[in-house]
């Protein structure tokens, strides 16, 4: 197993047939591809946690319209925020649709020192 | 007098019907982002009110004819059920805060607006529990009053189709509507248009109806006129959402339309068959006949069809203006081809093929390989293409292939990073 480099990520990205591609989509700055590694932003849809009455979800009998219920999608625009209060718990996904060949597997990492008082497992 | 106190309490329950009105936008005014014309519209039409109001009660106090008094509680009467009608149309800014379709579809949309309606333009979607597909210009003017700042188009979608991505592309045809009445197109071309042999053709259509109707032959020749300025409009429309949207334009009124009869003549829309036909015409102009030949044969064998077919008999009126229609057909594509010059989309074989083989590998169609957007006109028309291809390729693949689960999940995803690729490189 080895560590792709830049050269090397590179030319996943643009691999073809693309069912043999990494794909990032979209990739909108070459500087997003590091040494190691490829930078990905956060994107525009997260899920926010609702307070409900419910006592809790039994992981055996739980069906989907349960666990949304609990939840909220946000969708938020181009240009606007997302305010996160203290204590508040969101998924988000990334920007980029991201895509792995058969033989391709990567690590997330968090920035943390970029967002010091956020904790985001990856 | 009792009627005075009748009087007082009916104008003191428009004042609160106005304060609730003005009290709902001020919050909006307060909380929404981007759409602000239409609150500001809508406010301006509450703070209107008022004056109204004031007249009202001045006219009131200044005559002591009880029959006049009457007339007067009688119209303040009517302002109030109107005042508190506009409660209505509350729903709209709640649709201009939080849209009901994708933000993909609606960015594009809005940016089609804004190039080629009015820069200052900003389009709201509602879902609309009754009707079809609909727009509103300015819903909020007061009639000879200058209009506040920035064009409100309000277009109403069926509260069916919300999540229909493949069929929003019929809202560039509202968008259209809004051009042809902020430029005041409609009016322009019916007068241009209504000269020599189209002139003849509605004079002997307004006479062989009038002697069906036993009415005069000129209320007949007014409703004519009137029908013939609002069939312009329509094939308008139809040739802006096809300039803008090639092929989709096509795909998703052939989705919407096509079910019906196509040789009913509505009031206000020319048959079925017709539009189809100048739409094809369009298309082939274009370019874009040879790849919906190519790409979907069925389907193009079957509409070309319908749109070569000879259209049913139909009654004087109706046929005087379809006549009237082709004749005058090439004067309306030759102005929107001139209006909309900067957004004509012309097929891009190559952007086609590469949102078709991302779809394949269930990717989002936003992004070329030398990482330029791919135009949006071609995502939505390769996602069409896509979506029909899977299925049949034929006519009845279209009542389907709208509804395809992936290519549903994957436009809008598509047109919104298309729309972000778009400006992080142009900021």
């Amino acid at each position: 197993m080895s560590v792709l480099g830049r050269k090397g990520l590179k030319k996943a990205i643009l691999e073809r047939p693309i069912d043999r591609r990494l794909v990032v989509m979209p990739l909108i700055d070459p500087k997003q591809i590091g040494d190691a590694s490829v930078d990905v932003r956060l994107g525009t849809r997260f899920r926010v946690l609702r307070r409900t009455q419910d006592s809790g979800l039994n992981p055996q009998t739980v069906v989907q319209s349960e666990v949304e219920r609990g939840q909220e999608e946000v969708v938020v625009p181009i240009g606007k925020p997302l305010w996160l209060h203290p204590g508040q718990f969101v998924l988000g996904a990334t920007l980029e649709y991201l895509r792995f060949p058969n033989d391709l597997a990567a690590d997330v990492v968090s920035l943390l020192s970029a967002r010091p008082k956020l904790s985001m497992p990856a | 007098m009792a009627d005075d106190t009748e009087f007082r309490f009916v104008t003191a329950s428009v004042r609160r019907a106005a304060r609730l009105q003005r009290e709902y936008v001020d919050s909006f005014l307060e909380t929404a982002g981007s759409p602000r014309a239409i609150g500001e519209q809508f406010a301006e039409l509450c703070d209107k009110i008022e004056p109204v109001v004031s007249d009202y009660e001045r006219r009131h106090a200044a005559t002591t004819d009880a029959l006049d008094r009457r007339l007067i509680l009688n119209a303040i009467r009517e302002l109030l059920a109107w005042t508190r009608d506009l409660q209505l149309r509350c729903a709209w800014l709640d649709a201009a805060a939080k849209p009901p379709i994708d933000l993909g579809s609606l960015y594009y949309l809005r940016s089609l607006a804004k190039a080629i309606v009015r820069p200052d333009s900003e389009f709201t979607v509602v879902a609309a529990h009754e009707g079809s597909y609909a727009t509103v210009v300015n819903p909020f003017r007061v009639p000879s009053t200058p209009v506040p700042p920035g064009i409100v188009l309000v277009a109403l979608v069926p509260h069916r189709e919300i999540r229909s991505g493949l069929l929003h592309p019929l809202l560039a045809h509202e968008i259209g509507h809004g051009v042809a009445k902020v430029h005041g197109y409609t009016e322009q071309l019916r007068t241009k248009v209504t000269t020599g042999r189209i002139e003849k053709m509605l004079a002997r259509g307004a006479q062989e109806t009038a002697k069906e109707s036993k009415r005069a032959v000129t209320e007949e020749r007014a409703v004519l006129d009137k029908r013939l300025g609002a069939w312009i409009e329509e094939i308008f429309c139809d040739a802006v959402a096809t300039a803008c949207l090639g092929a989709t334009y096509l795909f998703s009124f052939a989705t919407e339309v096509l079910p019906d009869d196509v040789d009913a003549a509505g009031l206000k829309h020319p048959p079925t068959r017709q539009r189809v036909r100048l739409i094809l015409a369009h298309l082939d102009r274009l370019g874009w006949g040879s790849i919906i030949d190519r790409e979907v044969p069925g389907f193009a064998a079957w509409v070309r069809g319908v749109a070569s077919a000879p259209p049913a008999s139909q009654r004087p009126a109706d046929e005087a203006l379809r006549k009237a229609i082709d004749l005058a057909a090439r004067r309306i594509q030759g102005a929107v081809d001139k209006h909309v010059s900067a957004n004509i989309a012309k097929p891009d074989e190559e952007a086609l093929a590469s949102v078709a083989e991302l779809l394949k590998q269930h990717v989002p169609p936003a992004q070329h390989d030398d990482g330029s957007p791919i135009a949006r006109p071609m995502i939505i028309a390769g996602c069409w293409l896509s979506a029909m291809k899977t299925r049949s390729g034929d006519v009845e693949a279209l009542a389907d292939a709208v509804d395809s689960d992936e290519v549903g999940q994957l436009l809008p995803y598509a047109l919104e990073l298309s729309v972000i690729v778009d400006r992080w490189q142009t900021a």
